[in-house]
């Protein structure tokens, strides 16, 4: 089995239940995750240190995803880390919104472990 | 008094009356007729007198004339006696108003002062005047008589005329004889039945007058009885019709009028014992027809009033219509996010269950033995189909709200359906149940809609796989059909339709289940809802989705053979949603 580079990644998201078993699936594939319990807190860890890729929860009391997406999109050093949102929300409206506010993927939640790792895997690789 | 018997005897009064102006008029002819009677009786008796002067005057005048002829020998004399002759026998003229002073103007100046008339007898005329046999025999007598006369008073005449000139002696001897006792007996002879007949005709012509005067003044006497009879039966006529009235005439015109210009409230007084007249009945009349119209617009006040309470009671009501509807919709935006909530609320710690269940039982968590392996997997199992029925209940509800918007695009369903058979024929293998696709040929392009035909199909194949025993067989076909053979209400009319059927041998549906088949919490029986899981959700989601995609869906089933469920999409325009 080919051993991937492992990476940082950010996982965002205001359910501690959620950071948990997202942090549980990426650790198991050896990657380092750091967490962020909201948008505020996710811009700030970003500016700190820039992470491989961000896993980016929509749904979150203040900022929402899309308003965390945006702005990381705009920022020149960060505009190049892939983003996957993360959305309970299965109407295609709120998918093609991830997508255009820069999005590079989409998964719904319930997040299927194997789909995951593999969505991480392809995106890292293309970096 | 009885009003009937009132009338009647007002009428009786009325003919009465009638009958006595007929009286009185006849006694005023009859009275009439004996004044001129009267008046006739008067005239006779003026002729009858005129006539004998007339004949006493000529004898008269006949003396006179030949008495001067005799003493002046003057011819004209002579000549006016033959002419008095002449007139008298009808022999000349008669002058008209032949009087007594006629011959007195013709001697002034032997003019004739008035033109004469018809030549007629005297005697002639007596007898046309009507007198008695011997009133006229008098008269006649005195004619003869003096026609007799004549004879001397001619002999005179011609005893002067023997000698010309006339001798003294023939003329004394002429006077003589036209004088003497002789000459005044024979004038004696023609007076005295004169005067015989005056008495005559005086006491005939008197008595007529007379008695022609008695009848008129008892004629006179009945008119005024008969006019004071008249009079009364007026008046008894007039109390009567007043009685039968109750008043006069024109006030019981004014109230009809009153009353027929639709015044009926003011009251009509009666006198006492006045309560059978007309104006008793008028005054019964007025208080029905006020009671009535009182009555009426009493009615009318209530019928009114109900209008008005009607029209609040709508107003209410339409109010409390509006409210309910309100209420309602604020209940469905409750409901609606409350669904959003619960999809989030719901979903986000069954997903976590979910989660950490599979990172034990794939091990992920450190190694676990097999019976808590197989724990783990129970754990991920029920969850699986809880978070399926959330999912289910969630859909339905965002079709239910029409918060799902249709996506078609021109495709072709084989290919589409294809794909679809072959995801799901791996399930059936697992089930151990026998798949079979049936796609017609040359289907062409439609307006189709992939998600929402996909998950369609994928209810009705899981559907049917969850309830077809081991070893049963499920199909899936399509077909285009003509609109006529859609037996389910379409929400948009087409000429064809794309029907996807998919059928299997399983247990069926009974009849009376099939009406309320596409309806959520519903599946079949409740032994068949506890030997397999759900809520019935699916067939309602099947039935929501069609409708969508502007078809419709519909079930056929025996029990104990199988059920088929049943798809139309209308082929051509793009349906909108």
């Amino acid at each position: 089995m080919e051993q991937t580079k492992q990476a940082t990644i950010l996982v965002v998201d205001d359910d501690e239940f959620n950071i948990k078993l997202l942090k549980k699936m990426l650790t198991i594939e050896g990657h380092a995750v750091r967490t962020a319990a909201s948008g505020e807190e996710a811009l700030a860890s970003v500016a700190e240190q820039l992470p491989d890729l961000v896993l980016l929860d929509i749904m979150m009391p203040g900022m929402n995803g899309f308003e965390v997406a945006r702005q990381l999109k705009a920022d020149s050093r960060a505009r190049s880390i892939p983003i996957i949102m993360v959305t309970a929300l299965e109407d295609r409206e709120s998918r093609l919104k991830a997508l255009e506010t820069g999005a590079e993927d989409v998964l719904t939640k319930p997040v299927n472990r194997a789909e995951l790792q593999m969505r991480v895997k392809s995106l890292l690789k293309a970096r | 008094m009885n009003p009937k018997d009132s009338l009647s005897e007002f009428s009786r009064n009325l003919w009465l009356t009638l009958g006595m102006f007929v009286v009185a008029a006849i006694t005023f002819g009859f009275y009439a007729h004996l004044e001129k009677q009267v008046d006739h009786a008067n005239e006779l008796r003026h002729q009858s007198f005129l006539l004998a002067d007339e004949l006493r005057q000529s004898s008269d005048d006949l003396t006179r004339m030949v008495r001067t002829y005799v003493v002046t020998g003057d011819p004209i004399y002579k000549r006016h006696y033959q002419e008095i002759l002449d007139i008298r026998d009808g022999k000349k003229p008669r002058p008209a108003a032949y009087d007594d002073i006629y011959w007195d103007l013709v001697l002034a100046d032997d003019q004739r002062p008035r033109p004469g008339g018809p030549a007629v007898p005297l005697l002639e005329l007596m007898r046309q005047a009507g007198f008695t046999e011997r009133e006229f025999a008098s008269l006649a007598q005195a004619k003869a008589n003096s026609d007799v006369l004549t004879r001397p008073e001619f002999a005179a005449m011609a005893l002067i005329e023997s000698t010309e000139p006339t001798t003294e002696a023939n003329r004394l001897m002429a006077t003589r004889m036209l004088n003497d006792a002789a000459y005044h007996q024979a004038k004696y002879g023609i007076m005295r039945p004169i005067s015989e007949f005056y008495q005559m005709v005086e006491q005939r012509t008197l008595g007529a007058v007379r008695a022609a005067e008695n009848a008129v003044a008892l004629a006179r006497a009945m008119l005024i009885v008969f006019g004071l009879l008249l009079a009364f039966t007026l008046w008894r006529a007039y109390r009567v019709l007043h009685a039968t009235l109750g008043c006069s005439v024109d006030e019981l015109q004014g109230r009809i009028v009153r009353l027929g210009s639709g015044d009926f409230s003011s009251s009509i007084p009666v006198a006492r014992g006045m309560e059978n007249s007309v104006l008793g009945w008028l005054s019964a009349t007025q208080i029905n027809l006020a009671q009535i119209d009182a009555e009426r617009k009493q009615a009318e006040a209530a019928l009114r009033q109900l209008n008005e309470e009607l029209e609040e009671k709508v107003i209410a009501r339409t109010a409390a219509l509006e409210q309910a509807k309100l209420k309602v919709e604020q209940a469905s935006r409750g409901k609606d996010e409350f669904l959003a909530a619960i999809s989030h609320e719901l979903k986000t710690p069954l997903n976590h269950i979910l989660g950490f269940a599979d990172l034990l039982k794939e091990g992920l968590a450190g190694e676990l033995s097999a019976e808590q392996k197989g724990m783990a997997q129970d754990i991920f199992d029920a969850g699986s189909k809880q978070l399926a029925i959330v999912n289910s209940l969630i859909e339905l509800a965002r079709l239910q709200a029409g918060k799902v918007k249709l996506q078609a695009e021109l495709q072709d369903p084989a290919k589409m359906l294809g794909e679809i058979a072959t995801r799901h024929a791996a399930k059936a293998q697992v089930a151990g149940l026998a798949f079979a696709v049936e796609v017609a040929e040359g289907l062409g392009e439609m307006p189709l809609d992939r998600e929402v035909v996909t998950h369609l199909l994928d209810q009705l194949l899981a559907n049917a796989f969850k309830f077809t025993p081991s070893g049963g067989k499920v199909s899936l076909t399509a077909r285009r059909v003509p609109h006529t053979d859609v037996a389910a209400p379409v929400r948009v009319a087409a000429d064809e339709y794309l029907e996807l059927a998919v059928a299997d041998n399983g247990p069926g549906v009974a009849p009376e289940i099939l009406p309320r088949l596409f309806q959520p919490f519903v599946q079949g029986d409740g032994r068949l809802a506890r030997s397999h899981q759900g809520t019935g959700a699916g067939l309602m989601i099947v039935k929501l989705l069609a409708e969508l995609h502007g078809g419709g869906s519909g079930v056929e089933s025996e029990p104990g053979t199988g059920a088929k469920f049943l798809v139309w999409l209308p082929c051509g325009a793009a349906p909108t949603s």
